[in-house]
């Protein structure tokens, strides 16, 4: 078997697709008929004000009325009435008053310039105003899956809060009893580990919605490390972590919070595929712009087969460790290209697997100057 | 815990059971408790009821919690923790720079959120001008700006300095980038962050011994940086 999706991707994947509380508005939404009728009518009362006021001003002006209502359109129609508007006008303008009159032969070059800029200048406002009309709409619904992704986290995090605080309440009651002891510390890694597939899922769900912008600020490579080893403490029990950093390595610029996150997931994963008490290597280095953190494990390594789609969401191959959701690394590369970079997954000669995230980053060296207190 | 004996804990959270919850945990630090189910309900407690220590929610159903936390400001300076869901560095960053103390996410570990309760109901600074501070390893003399580590004199420089006593006087609190530029760099350094990386960088390289396993200076990620104070060390200063 090529790795197996569980059913609970298929779910996911239904609730993406039909998007049933996705807002009424959307890219290819039907034109309705009414905003044609607008659009004619707009082109007539500009026609009928322009033969009035041609006999005053002449001909040339009428052009920038035509414009002027292309504009008009443009900011409240769709693509479709806007062109129709901007092509009519084109038209009409040529054929009533720009000599010789009922006919499309334009006579002065002074006259076929204007027409041409015109009908140029139109063209480009009807397709201008249904881009920014596009990305009102996917503005929008970044907003909304936003929103529903934080009532959806609220939702599944206050009940899990309430369950923690409950137990870890109840922990103080139960006193040294060791039988008991042991119970509560398997509650714990139970709830410890309910944490982290709710976390999993969320971050999944926001890298799908595509509401995910890293937010880039100066971090230190050290202490993202130190903070994602920390973070994984208790799932680490057991291993030996090695952190192998050039002790100059430059300040970078990324979200901090985002690699740590992917680091720990790294680290989890390393841990999980590999032997009690064998040795985790965090390795990290840059040069030519480009940081690359990666984790080695001492375990069996990946299946040559299971290489390729370790990871995607949902892959669990078949020697994965149990209890795993197969979201870890997918998450890791969803932030790894939030961030312009790639992940990439190998067996090592030695025996165990490698994982490494590259990232183009902005990079500052810089000693302080020695002023001595 | 006898500082806590009398000091009185005011729970702001429309979800009940949470609420009863974080209650039982405070009275069994002998926090006496109060609980308030909305914004404006926990603005009058706070005004009325006079609590030592604040735990905020952000998501509450009349006012959001964040608005709750600027009126409040305008008038009390009330030690406040936001305890919430959104685990947004945006979220955390908006809520200490607008005056809460410290910030712990749903769901939170009880030993880790009163730790960081009794860090923030602490409103002196850390340590007076002409006190010896120690934690762990680290001696640090404010009168005479020499810092130890393990005995021995590390030499920092003035900007180091200034950064580790401002970390050390807020020990066990959260002091976030902003607040750290500011105080350190002056009010036209807010958006320099990278100095802040650096200094902390090198800061790091030399108080910090590669065999303790916990950093005195913990990072967090995206808003700020804590002085840990080490468990055997915390009453002694």
């Amino acid at each position: 078997m090529d790795g197996r999706r569980t059913h609970f991707s298929a779910s996911l994947c239904d609730m993406k697709d039909s998007r049933i509380f996705s807002p009424p508005l959307t890219g290819r939404d039907t034109v309705p008929l009414r905003e044609y009728v607008v659009a004619v009518l707009g082109t007539a009362a500009a026609t009928i004000l322009s033969l009035a006021v041609e006999p005053l001003i002449g001909h040339r002006p009428l052009g920038l009325l035509y414009l002027l209502l292309v504009v008009a359109v443009g900011v409240k129609l769709h693509r479709g009435p806007v062109l129709l508007v901007a092509a009519s006008s084109a038209v009409l303008w040529d054929l009533l008053f720009i000599p010789p009159y009922f006919n499309f032969h334009i006579a002065s070059a002074e006259d076929l310039m204007l027409f041409v800029t015109f009908f140029a200048v139109a063209l480009t406002m009807g397709h201008l105003t249904t881009r920014l009309r596009h990305a009102q709409i996917i503005q929008a619904s970044e907003r909304f899956e936003r929103a529903l992704l934080q009532s959806v986290s609220h939702e599944l995090k206050s009940p899990l809060s309430a369950v923690q605080a409950g137990v870890d309440a109840l922990a103080k009651e139960i006193g040294a009893d060791p039988s008991r002891h042991g119970l509560f510390h398997a509650t714990q890694q139970g709830l410890r580990r309910l944490r982290r597939v709710i976390d999993n899922l969320l971050n999944m769900s926001r890298l799908e919605a595509e509401v995910m912008h890293p937010s880039l600020d100066w971090c230190d490579i050290g202490d993202l490390i130190q903070a994602a080893v920390r973070l994984t403490d208790e799932g680490l029990k057991g291993h030996v972590v090695a952190v192998e950093a050039d002790r100059n390595l430059p300040i970078i610029k990324a979200d901090q919070a985002l690699l740590e996150q992917s680091l720990c997931n790294l680290l989890l994963n390393a841990a999980a595929n590999s032997p009690a008490g064998s040795l985790i290597v965090v390795r990290a280095a840059c040069a030519g712009g480009r940081l690359t953190l990666s984790v080695l494990d001492e375990g069996k390594g990946i299946p040559e087969t299971d290489l390729p789609h370790i990871f995607q969401v949902f892959y669990r191959g078949d020697g994965a460790a149990p209890g795993g959701t197969g979201l870890g690394l997918a998450i890791v590369d969803g932030f790894t290209r939030a961030h312009g970079g790639q992940v990439s997954a190998f067996n090592r000669a030695s025996g165990g697997a490698e994982i490494a995230m590259t990232i183009p980053v902005e990079t500052l060296k810089w000693n302080p100057m020695e002023e001595v207190a | 815990m006898n500082e806590n004996a009398t000091a009185t804990a005011l729970v702001i959270d429309d979800d009940e059971e949470i609420r009863k919850l974080l209650c039982f945990i405070l009275k069994q630090e002998r926090y006496r408790t109060l609980e308030s189910d909305s914004g404006r309900q926990g603005l009058t407690d706070i005004a009325t009821r006079r609590p030592d220590v604040v735990v905020l929610d952000l998501g509450l159903p009349d006012i959001d919690g964040m608005e709750v936390l600027h009126q409040l400001r305008q008038w009390s300076q009330v030690p406040v923790l936001i305890l919430s869901v959104r685990d947004g560095a945006e979220d955390k960053v908006e809520a200490l720079d607008s005056g809460a103390d410290d910030y712990v996410t749903k769901p939170f570990d009880a030993t880790e959120l009163l730790a960081r309760l009794r860090a923030i109901q602490r409103r002196a600074p850390y340590a007076a001008e002409d006190a010896c501070f120690e934690a762990g390893h680290l001696t640090m003399d404010f009168s005479s700006h020499i810092v130890k580590i393990r005995g021995r004199e590390v030499k920092l420089t003035a900007t180091e300095y200034a950064l580790l006593k401002t970390l050390v006087q807020n020990a066990g609190k959260i002091v976030t980038h902003k607040q750290l530029l500011q105080k350190v760099w002056g009010p036209n350094a807010v958006n320099q962050a990278q100095y802040l990386r650096v200094y902390m960088m090198h800061l790091r390289k030399k108080i910090e011994l590669s065999d303790e396993p916990e950093k005195l200076l913990r990072t967090e990620s995206g808003f700020g940086y804590r002085f840990m104070i080490p468990p055997k060390s915390a009453g002694a200063a």
